[in-house]
């Protein structure tokens, strides 16, 4: 099992040649290499397929929605190489852009998230990517969600950081992150952008395990461990559907970064 | 390097540290480490030149001007389309 590989691995200190930003052309990259087995996430719900579009980036892929203008789930394939080749990228230089490749109909824009206390939360992190080119796309809004600031700079980037560390140690490693949508209402950025009620991270280790992480999106973020049997009923994304029964069922023994549901009071 | 304040889409990182530009307000989370070596000299001027950026934005506004002018999205509740 993945259980307690936590291992700190010292940074890489790399000669730090400021990166420019680059502003490529999106090029479709190959969607399949990213998914675990060749086998893309599966989403049941009639409801939420609707006004989906998948978007291959590099070093990721997207499926996007209309509906909710934000990504509905992100994959991606992290090696201990991929991982090194991010840690090397030391300083990055960029541009949050809205994705040309979507109608102006379905995708979010810059002005939708400007001043609305909500952060552009990256799906696919930006610190995964290895290349400038990468590191650009990764900045796509096709990628992001309205994401709580204090998540999103706090436990979210220490998850983020967990699972490269995982993928370094373990060698290989297939994640799928996308935002959750329940509950009778939702929050709505200028008239346009869904805010998820909680955002969610699924990692998949070949010949190991795997198992996924559940934080409402907002202050004083609540988080749960959960098996991805529990994730896919919760949040209508399956995100590795070739898992046999007893992997998918199983809750991993992974760290929280925030405190958990059954936390009593307050806090970071 | 950001221009700071200029736009709300520059961003750039220094190891684990983000900064990303707004026309009101440069938010900067994160940890980077400074190593005592090339690599940490190098992080430490990418730094020192951040900073210098900001004061020198913040120190060419006028008093009069000091007010953030950040637009406020509109944020409402809506039905949730997938319940």
């Amino acid at each position: 099992m993945l259980a307690a590989v936590l291992v700190t691995v010292a940074s890489a200190c790399s000669e730090g040649a400021s990166q420019s930003a680059a502003t490529p052309s999106p090029v479709a990259g190959s969607c399949i290499t990213t998914y675990a087995n060749g086998t893309r996430p599966v989403i049941a719900d009639a409801r939420r397929m609707a006004g989906t579009r998948m978007l291959c980036f590099r070093a990721f892929a997207v499926l996007h929605s209309g509906v909710t203008r934000t990504p509905l789930w992100v994959t991606e394939r992290l090696t201990r190489v991929s991982v090194e080749a991010a840690r090397a990228l030391d300083t990055r230089d960029n541009r949050f852009h809205a994705e040309e490749r979507l109608p102006t109909g379905e995708r979010a824009e810059l002005e939708d998230y400007r001043g609305s206390g909500f952060d552009r939360g990256h799906m696919a992190p930006s610190g995964d990517m290895g290349r400038p080119v990468d590191d650009y796309e990764s900045f796509s809004l096709a990628n992001m969600v309205p994401q709580d600031g204090s998540l999103n700079r706090g436990g979210w980037a220490d998850l983020e950081g967990y699972v490269r560390d995982l993928a370094a140690t373990l060698g290989e490693a297939y994640v799928v992150t996308g935002p959750a949508f329940s509950g009778a209402t939702l929050r709505r950025l200028d008239g346009r952008v869904l805010v998820p009620s909680h955002v969610w991270k699924a990692v998949r280790v070949p010949g190991q395990g795997a198992g996924a992480w559940i934080a409402v999106n907002g202050p004083g973020s609540r988080w749960e461990v959960v098996s991805i049997a529990t994730l896919a009923a919760r949040v209508g994304v399956d995100p590795f559907p070739g898992l046999d029964h007893a992997t998918r069922s199983r809750v991993p023994a992974f760290p929280t970064f925030g405190p958990t549901q059954n936390d009593g009071g307050d806090g970071e | 390097m950001i221009k700071p304040f200029a736009d709300d889409e520059a961003a750039v990182s220094i190891e684990d540290l983000y900064i990303e530009n707004g026309t009101a307000r440069v938010v900067i989370s994160g940890s980077v480490e400074i190593t005592r070596d090339s690599a940490g000299l190098e992080r430490a001027r990418v730094l020192k030149d951040l900073a210098d950026h900001l004061v020198a934005a913040l120190e060419a506004i006028e008093p009069q001007q000091a007010q953030p002018d950040e637009r406020i999205a509109s944020v409402d509740q809506v039905e949730n389309p997938f319940a």
